[in-house]
This record gives C-alpha cells, sequence and structure tokens, in this order.
C-alpha cells in the first residue's frame, strides 16, 4: 500500500517537475518570451486564486470531474489493474473535458472540440490494437501481470512498433510536433487553448491539474514496455517524453486535417503493424 | 506587497487589443517582451477567460467600444487595465476631428498608463507587472 501511494505522489510529482524544466527550456530559444524557472507553479497558483467568470452552468463539475476519473485512473494504474479498465476511466475523464468545453459559446471553442475529437479517435483506436498485441504477448492484461512479465518476455523486443505507437500516442494526447491540432498553420494563433476556452479561473487550474495526471498514466504505460526496474524505466519514458516536449520547438507545424491523417497513419499504422508482425511471427 | 501576491504576479497573460490606429504601440509591445529580458513570465493570450490583463492600444471608437467591453466582461477577477500610446490615452489628435473617439478611460477603470507616440517599450512590461501588482492587492 505505501509502494503503491509513494508511486501515486511520485508519479504526480515528476510530470509537475518536468513540466517546470520543459517550460524553462523553451524560454530558452531564441524570440521565446522569457520565463522563470516555477512558471507553471506560479501560473496554477495564480488560476487557482482566482474567480471563475464562466457563463455557462455545470462547468465546475465538468473540471471537478474530470480530475477525480483522472486521478482514479492513475491509482488504477499505480494498482496493476486491468488497462482496459484504465483505458475506459481516461475517456470518461476526456469526454468530461470535451463536454465542458463544448458547452461554450465561442466559436473557436467549438472548433478545438471538433479537433479534439479527432485526436481522440486516433488515441482510442491506437490504445484498441496495442491492448490486443499486449495480450497476445502477455496473456494478461493487468498492468501488474505485464510488468511482472516485461523483462522475461522483454516486451521492448516483441512490441517496438507499439511502444512506438504510444509514444505517439502521448504527442497526439499533448497536440505537439507532428500532431498539433490546436494551433494549425492555418488557424489563428489563439487556437491553441481553443479547447480550455471554456474554462478560467480555478476551473482552469483544476484542468491543468487534470492534463498532468493524464500525462503521468501514459508515461507510466510507455515505462511498462522497458526492461529495466520499475524507477529507471519511468524515468527513462519521463526523458523520452521531455526530449519530444522540447523537439516540438523544431518541428514544422502542418494544418489540422494533416495532423490527423499524421495521426492515424504512425500511431495507428504502428499499433497495427506490430499486431500483423505477432500473428504472422507466431510470437 | 504579500508574498503570495508577488508569486501570482510572476505569470501575467496580457490579451492585447488594438482598438484602431496605425498598431505602432501593438509593436512596441512585442518588441518590450522580446528585448527586455530581466521583465519575466509575461504571456500573450487570446483568450479572455485566461486573461489577467486587458492591454488597449489605438483609438477608441463606437465599434470597437462594444468589443472591448463584451471582452472585459469576460476576463475574470482579479484583472488589470492598461492603456499604451498616445490614441488610447487621451484620442490624441484624432478626438478633435470629431465626436465617436474614446480614450481608455473614458469607457473602463485603467490601472496604468503609458503616454507616447509611440510609447518608449522599455516602460511596458515594467508598468504590466505593477498593474497586476496592484490588482491583486486591492483584492486583498
Amino acid at each position: 500500500m505505501l509502494n503503491m501511494i509513494l508511486w501515486f505522489a511520485g508519479i504526480i510529482l515528476s510530470v509537475f517537475i518536468i513540466h517546470l524544466l520543459i517550460s524553462y527550456l523553451k524560454s530558452l530559444f531564441p524570440g521565446q518570451g522569457k520565463t522563470y524557472i516555477l512558471q507553471p507553479f506560479y501560473r496554477l497558483m495564480k488560476l487557482a486564486s482566482k474567480k471563475n467568470a464562466a457563463s455557462q452552468p455545470l462547468i465546475q463539475w465538468f473540471s471537478a470531474g474530470a480530475l477525480w476519473f483522472s486521478l482514479t485512473a492513475l491509482w488504477l494504474t499505480v494498482s496493476g489493474w486491468n488497462i482496459v479498465y484504465i483505458f475506459s476511466i481516461l475517456i470518461i475523464a476526456e469526454l468530461f473535458i470535451i463536454a465542458g468545453a463544448s458547452g461554450t459559446n465561442n466559436s473557436f471553442g467549438l472548433m478545438a472540440v471538433q479537433r479534439r475529437i479527432s485526436g481522440f479517435s486516433i488515441t482510442c483506436f491506437t490504445l484498441m490494437v496495442a491492448a490486443s498485441s499486449i495480450y497476445k504477448v502477455t496473456g494478461t492484461l493487468n498492468l501488474g501481470g505485464i510488468l511482472t512479465m516485461t523483462r522475461n518476455k522483454l516486451l521492448i523486443l516483441r512490441l517496438p512498433f507499439t511502444f512506438i505507437s504510444m509514444i505517439m500516442v502521448i504527442l497526439v494526447e499533448e497536440g505537439v510536433c507532428w500532431f498539433d491540432l490546436g494551433i494549425s498553420g492555418k488557424s489563428m494563433s489563439f487556437i491553441d487553448t481553443g479547447l480550455y476556452s471554456a474554462y478560467n479561473g480555478w476551473c482552469l487550474a483544476v484542468i491543468q491539474l487534470t492534463q498532468w495526471v493524464k500525462t503521468g498514466i501514459w508515461l507510466k504505460f510507455i515505462s511498462v514496455f522497458l526492461p529495466w526496474p520499475q524507477w529507471i524505466s519511468f524515468t527513462v519514458s519521463i526523458l523520452i517524453y521531455a526530449v519530444l516536449m522540447v523537439s516540438d520547438a523544431f518541428v514544422a507545424k502542418t494544418g489540422w486535417k494533416k495532423a490527423v491523417l499524421n495521426g492515424f497513419i504512425w500511431a495507428g499504422g504502428a499499433s497495427v503493424i506490430n499486431y500483423i508482425w505477432l500473428y504472422l511471427a507466431n510470437i | 506587497m504579500s508574498w503570495l501576491a508577488k508569486i501570482k504576479s510572476r505569470s501575467i497573460s496580457v490579451l492585447p487589443i488594438q482598438a484602431g490606429g496605425c498598431r505602432g504601440c501593438l509593436l512596441q509591445f512585442f518588441l518590450s517582451l522580446s528585448l527586455y529580458s530581466e521583465i519575466k513570465g509575461i504571456t500573450v493570450t487570446g483568450n479572455p477567460g485566461q486573461a489577467d490583463l486587458l492591454l488597449i492600444t489605438g483609438c477608441i471608437n463606437e465599434q470597437s467600444k462594444k468589443a472591448i467591453l463584451e471582452i472585459y466582461e469576460k476576463i475574470p477577477e482579479p484583472k488589470a487595465v492598461i492603456s499604451i500610446g498616445a490614441c488610447s490615452c487621451s484620442g490624441s489628435l484624432f478626438k478633435k476631428e470629431g465626436k465617436g473617439i474614446y480614450a481608455a478611460e473614458d469607457i473602463l477603470p485603467v490601472d496604468a498608463w503609458v503616454r507616447g507616440c509611440t510609447p518608449n517599450p522599455e516602460e511596458i512590461p515594467g508598468t504590466i507587472v505593477r498593474a497586476v501588482e496592484c490588482a491583486y492587492e486591492k483584492v486583498k
């Protein structure tokens, strides 16, 4: 139990720290606004102290619900539950955010919802195929069971494309690099926070926390594929994530429809290739 | 000033509005963000719900007045308003041409002004930070 609590707190804390680092590194690039090292923390404190000026009802419940379900999913992740069950809870958290955002009268918010649903469909498809591949190799869908078999079965060697597709899923979820569904070359710059246009004040702070918790869950999933002890694997997955997030500053943006196509080809495609390969090689 | 207010004012989202005019003041604002690295933590947003400060530049006419008031209502409390440049501070020479041109303080409670045509970019980041600090102090 203590181990699970430590993992739960450790994942949230490590994602928070890595975001501090990413934010600071990005600010060092030419042409970027200068920030403090603790900038994401300052932003969170500021948002938490602000009033919620939202006009639509239930917006507080949508943000609180999203955080609740993402925290539940994180707890189940560190407890080693069935990954399909964890994905289902994550989907509910995502639907809470989308439902809240779709209540806005802002046309940019509605446009962002449309794009988020496109990204969401990539995530769901990839996870569905990835779960099938994992079951084929390990014979279980329990995260705890998969973790014990990681080293014996060398998941990274049997599921290399599934591993890559999981990394792509993180990029799609965060909307960075080639999968930037938010800021696209053809849209206005303030689309980047369009999905959260319905949220403001402390509700936005809650949504920010939800985002960090979800990132922690994805990183934990990625670490499952790596053959080292859990904490080393998790650190490696965090480093991969940090490199990809910082590299976002160098990657050219495309239109959002192209980004969705990229997402299906890279994330979904990699996942499907590994699934077919498992059957052909009869692993 | 309390440490909490100081922490909160280290992350400032500015919503710039070009009410009308030559856009020189807006250019000076963006120039100030990239030139003066001693002032940190100022970001630009286009979403009123996530803004802390409304930065008004240019001459305000009947049409832009309506839009500015609508946007101001959507910014959550505590919030600050600053007026940049001669046009938004006083209406400048355009006010003499007739009715329908407003200074920022005619329509909104302005917290700070940076005068000049064009305004000095060195003064803008410091003014933004001080205006937001004052807004947090007022709430306290």
